[in-house]
């Protein structure tokens, strides 16, 4: 018992911060491909769909959009696919989670219009 | 100026300090919740977006040494933060204070330790960059103890994952002179799993040397156990920590609990 726990004591004190950060590191390139193809930056069918809902919208807002989502809506909790929800739950969620995150005007059009035109375009895929 | 702040009384420090608290725990209005801690014993890197306030209230129970089977410590903290910019936040404890008793414990019973204000800088972010990085600092002052606090926050978060560990250097003063002189050098780290959007659950470790006179170093102690994170549709979110002692050494507790409570606003 006390020789496992001397053996716990080294492999705590030395082993676990490393394996911690090697781990860390081994995971960010999935992580990386992970993040572009289930949140995929915004292109030209994506600006369209968008700019059917608000023809204002321009692909920079779109981008905006995106990096809000990444970052800011994940200090409380994960990445959530954003085909995991309807387009009538994010209705309702996008308004509370940008008075959460205490966006401005600008960047809850932005987030919302990320989300929304994903969605939407996720929807007509799966009717093809 | 320390003999300055010495001189005021500790129950007037004490009341005023709690006070504080329960004016903070008043403001509290039913907004929509802006932050939430996986873990108890380790930092995240993001920081409150800005504008938004937070209140934060710490219970943390140590209990059952080796040499004190009936060691009982209850350590209370009544945290206001606020997000000064969307990178960088600002943290007043109001008051820290605790309750010890034991047999092995001389003069047991409540008492008032300390105030200390503390920032946190976000550097990376944990899901988009390589490794998300924080830098945090706090200065702890309260009657006959002085303390400056230094950490580097790293995490990083993929998928339903969050990974979380945290250095830390911190250098105290305490006695009436303030010339007992401690460093401690301590490593926590934490591992959650996000199971829905409300509820997470993982395990903390936590690694401690102490340093007399920032020289002489002492036992090395560890601790892991479980936690468990629950974040509420409106404002408020609970996050428990049980911790166990991995390592031998007698005169610290082979059990702790954490509990941190938020409310934003």
């Amino acid at each position: 018992m006390r020789q496992m726990i001397h053996d716990c004591q080294l492999f705590a004190n030395r082993a676990l911060p490393t394996l911690f950060l090697v781990s860390a590191g081994l995971l960010v390139s999935a992580c990386t491909d992970n993040l572009i193809t289930r949140f995929p930056p915004p292109d030209v069918a994506l600006l369209q769909q968008a700019q059917q809902a608000d023809p204002a919208i321009t692909m920079a807002d779109l981008d905006h959009g995106r990096k809000l989502y990444l970052t800011n809506c994940t200090a409380c909790h994960s990445a959530e696919p954003i085909g995991r929800y309807s387009l009538s739950d994010w209705q309702v969620i996008l308004p509370d989670m940008s008075a959460e995150s205490k966006f401005n005007a600008k960047q809850g059009r932005d987030v919302s219009a990320y989300v929304l035109s994903y969605r939407r375009m996720l929807a007509q895929q799966s009717t093809r | 100026m320390i003999r300055t702040m010495s001189s005021f009384s500790r129950r007037t420090r004490k009341t005023a300090s709690l006070l504080l608290a329960v004016f903070a725990f008043c403001l509290i209005a039913n907004q929509a919740s802006a932050g939430t801690r996986n873990f108890t014993y380790v930092y995240e890197t993001t920081t409150q977006p800005k504008g938004a306030w937070e209140y934060e209230q710490w219970v943390t129970w140590k209990t059952d040494k080796d040499t004190d089977p009936e060691y009982d410590r209850i350590e209370f903290r009544h945290e206001l933060e606020f997000g000064v910019t969307d990178k960088f936040q600002l943290g007043l404890y109001l008051s820290d204070w605790r309750y010890t008793d034991g047999a092995s414990v001389s003069n047991d019973g409540t008492e008032w330790r300390t105030f200390a204000i503390e920032g946190i800088y976000n550097l990376t972010n944990p899901t988009t960059d390589f490794l998300g990085s924080a830098l945090y600092g706090e200065f702890l002052f309260g009657d006959e103890k002085l303390a400056v606090e230094a950490k580097l926050l790293l995490q990083k978060k993929i998928d339903n994952w969050n990974f979380a560990y945290n250095l830390v250097y911190e250098a105290e003063w305490e006695g009436k002179d303030f010339n007992e002189e401690k460093g401690v050098f301590e490593q926590t780290f934490g591992v959650s799993y996000q199971i829905n959007p409300s509820i997470s659950v993982g395990f903390e470790g936590l690694h401690e040397i102490e340093y007399e006179d920032f020289t002489e170093a002492g036992d090395d102690v560890v601790y892991f156990g479980p936690n468990f994170a629950y974040r509420s549709k409106s404002n408020w979110w609970f996050t428990v920590t049980g911790l166990f002692q991995a390592t031998s050494v007698d005169s610290e507790p082979n059990i702790q609990t954490r509990l941190l409570v938020g409310f934003d606003f």
